[in-house]
């Protein structure tokens, strides 16, 4: 079964995924900050015994860290099942719906985060879902709610709603003409937060970015959607007018860039990940504008690639640990057996 | 539709603002959208301040003076999971669920500060009832008095501490309740 990130939906030449994340916590336990380990264990064994009896989960996997070497708990959290808060959690459970696409996280940096993805731009079933489990979630384990704060959680920045929506897109010409930057600044003001996937601060290889609401009281969450993709929609439409931009006056050299960036990804033995990234990114900007014409195979996700490469994927995938030049010859290779051909 | 500010351009971005519970529609084109001075709290996400960063400053600011042995904030512990006011705003985050009623009122006006409000509106939640009191009329209506009183002390408190909204929806409530829902 094809797992999200192997599909394209909605908008996919700029949206890669929807992807909604609701924070809620369990009345009668204290927060994480001031959960012992012994009532973390507790409240984990306890609500996971509750969710996997529940009908609507019988096609989920189970998972606890307690059975998960390292490898696999990295590899969640490169292919975005699990958050990296979680991952760096000692003890740990959820469940994960067949296609990845819903997980439950439990003990995070609240009790409980629910999470579902949908391919492209499609926030309004990307809710759905996680509203869905959340419903079925909320009945077998009391949530702590307040009648004037909403849905309780560790941080003030989360209450409410409890509701952090995101797109990932990806912005290659806003961000390698150098406007991201404006755009970002803006942001604020709208209650939204942009940040890049990959890499840190200004450096973002692959030219991936996630936009979120940053404020979750006071407004509905189909406000707060509509905010969101509201605002992201006048970006997505930036985004697509650098890039006629770009082929308008520098076609030649656009795809060049793109061909040779194919030619590199096919035939290279080794790739650094912040190489192999670039070059995707540029290979995925010309596949969206059409450059390899209608032979390429159509609707092929680049982004699973760009998972793919991640390093404890590819051990996970090899079996073993890889070395540095080891990991490079491995992604290399990983590239050329799932790039889609020229025909 | 046009955009508000100019006028004359066609406005492309609609969103619903929330400065201080007060909520507005507004429609503006993009070149206005950069013009735009930034909102007292959007500027606070602009800037990668976390949270607790911030609430920090804002005590400290005007708390720099106080003796601490002498401030009564310093006393304010919650009862369930101990935390204390000091510790509450130099982590910036809640213990449990019953720091929100203790330090919740304490920080109301740094709540729509960062929200734009300090009140819920969206999904509700109402835990399962429990099979064998679901039906017991006479648990209901015990249930309902305790609620009346609990209110009661709640609005007590509010109206002490001079916070009038919750005041006024705590009566609603209690009022509710009197009518039988
Ligand atoms: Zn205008
Ligand atoms: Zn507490």
């Amino acid at each position: 079964m094809a797992r999200w990130f192997e599909n394209n939906g909605p908008d996919s030449d700029v949206v890669i995924s929807s992807r909604v994340r609701l924070a809620r916590n369990i009345r009668d336990y204290n927060f994480s900050l001031k959960l012992d380990e012994k009532s973390a264990s507790d409240m984990i064994d306890k609500t996971m015994t509750e969710l996997s009896g529940c009908a609507e989960f019988a096609d989920y996997t189970g998972y606890n860290f307690k059975d998960l070497n390292e490898y696999q708990k990295h590899a969640m959290e490169e292919r975005h099942t699990i958050s990296r808060f979680l991952m760096e959690q000692k003890y740990a459970a959820g469940l994960v719906s067949p296609e990845e696409d819903v997980s439950v996280m439990i003990n995070e940096e609240d009790h409980i985060r629910i999470q579902s993805f949908v391919s492209g731009r499609d926030m309004k079933s990307a809710y759905h879902k996680a509203s869905s489990a959340d419903d079925i979630i909320g009945r077998h384990v009391p949530y702590a709610y307040h009648e004037k704060y909403g849905y309780l959680t560790t941080c003030l920045s989360s209450v409410g709603t409890g509701m952090r929506a995101s797109y990932m897109l990806h912005l290659p010409a806003l961000s390698g003409t150098g406007q991201l930057a404006g755009i970002m600044s803006e942001l604020g003001r709208f209650g939204l937060k942009m940040t890049s996937v990959f890499g840190e601060g200004s450096s973002s290889p692959g030219d991936i970015y996630r936009i979120s609401n940053q404020t979750t009281l006071g407004l509905t969450e189909q406000e707060l959607i509509d905010n969101l993709d509201n605002i992201a929609g006048q970006i997505i439409e930036q985004e697509r007018l650098g890039r006629q931009q770009y082929m308008k006056l520098q076609q030649v050299a656009a795809e060049d860039a793109a061909y040779r960036s194919y030619g590199v990804l096919r035939y290279a033995r080794k790739l650094s990940l912040k190489d192999a990234l670039v070059l995707l990114s540029e290979f995925r900007m010309g596949l969206a504008l059409g450059m390899f014409g209608d032979n390429m195979e159509k609707g092929y996700s680049v982004y699973q690639l760009m998972i793919g490469i991640q390093p404890y994927n590819l051990q996970l995938a090899c079996n073993s640990k890889l070395e540095l030049t080891e990991l490079e010859v491995a992604r290399a290779t990983f590239i050329r057996n799932n790039l889609p051909q020229i025909v | 539709m046009l955009c508000e500010r100019c006028n004359e351009r066609e406005a492309t971005i609609h969103y619903t603002e929330l400065v201080n519970g007060v909520r507005s529609e507004h429609h503006i084109c993009s070149e206005c959208a950069s013009k735009l001075m930034p909102a007292e709290y959007g500027s606070m996400f602009g800037a990668d301040m976390p949270f607790a960063k911030f609430l920090t400053g804002l005590f400290a600011a005007g708390r720099a003076d106080a003796d601490t042995a002498d401030d009564p904030m310093a006393h304010i512990v919650c009862p369930k999971c101990g935390m204390n006011f000091e510790e509450f705003t130099r982590v910036g985050k809640f213990g449990c669920a019953e720091c929100y009623n203790v330090f919740g009122p304490l920080i109301d006006d740094n709540i729509r500060r960062i929200h734009g409000s300090n009140i819920h509106t969206g999904k509700k939640y109402a835990e399962a009832p429990l099979a064998d009191t679901a039906d017991e009329t006479g648990e209901e209506e015990i249930n309902a008095e305790e609620e009346i009183d609990l209110l009661q002390a709640k609005l007590k408190e509010a109206v002490e501490l001079e916070n009038y909204e919750d005041a006024a929806m705590l009566r609603d409530r209690i009022r509710e309740l009197r009518n039988g829902n």
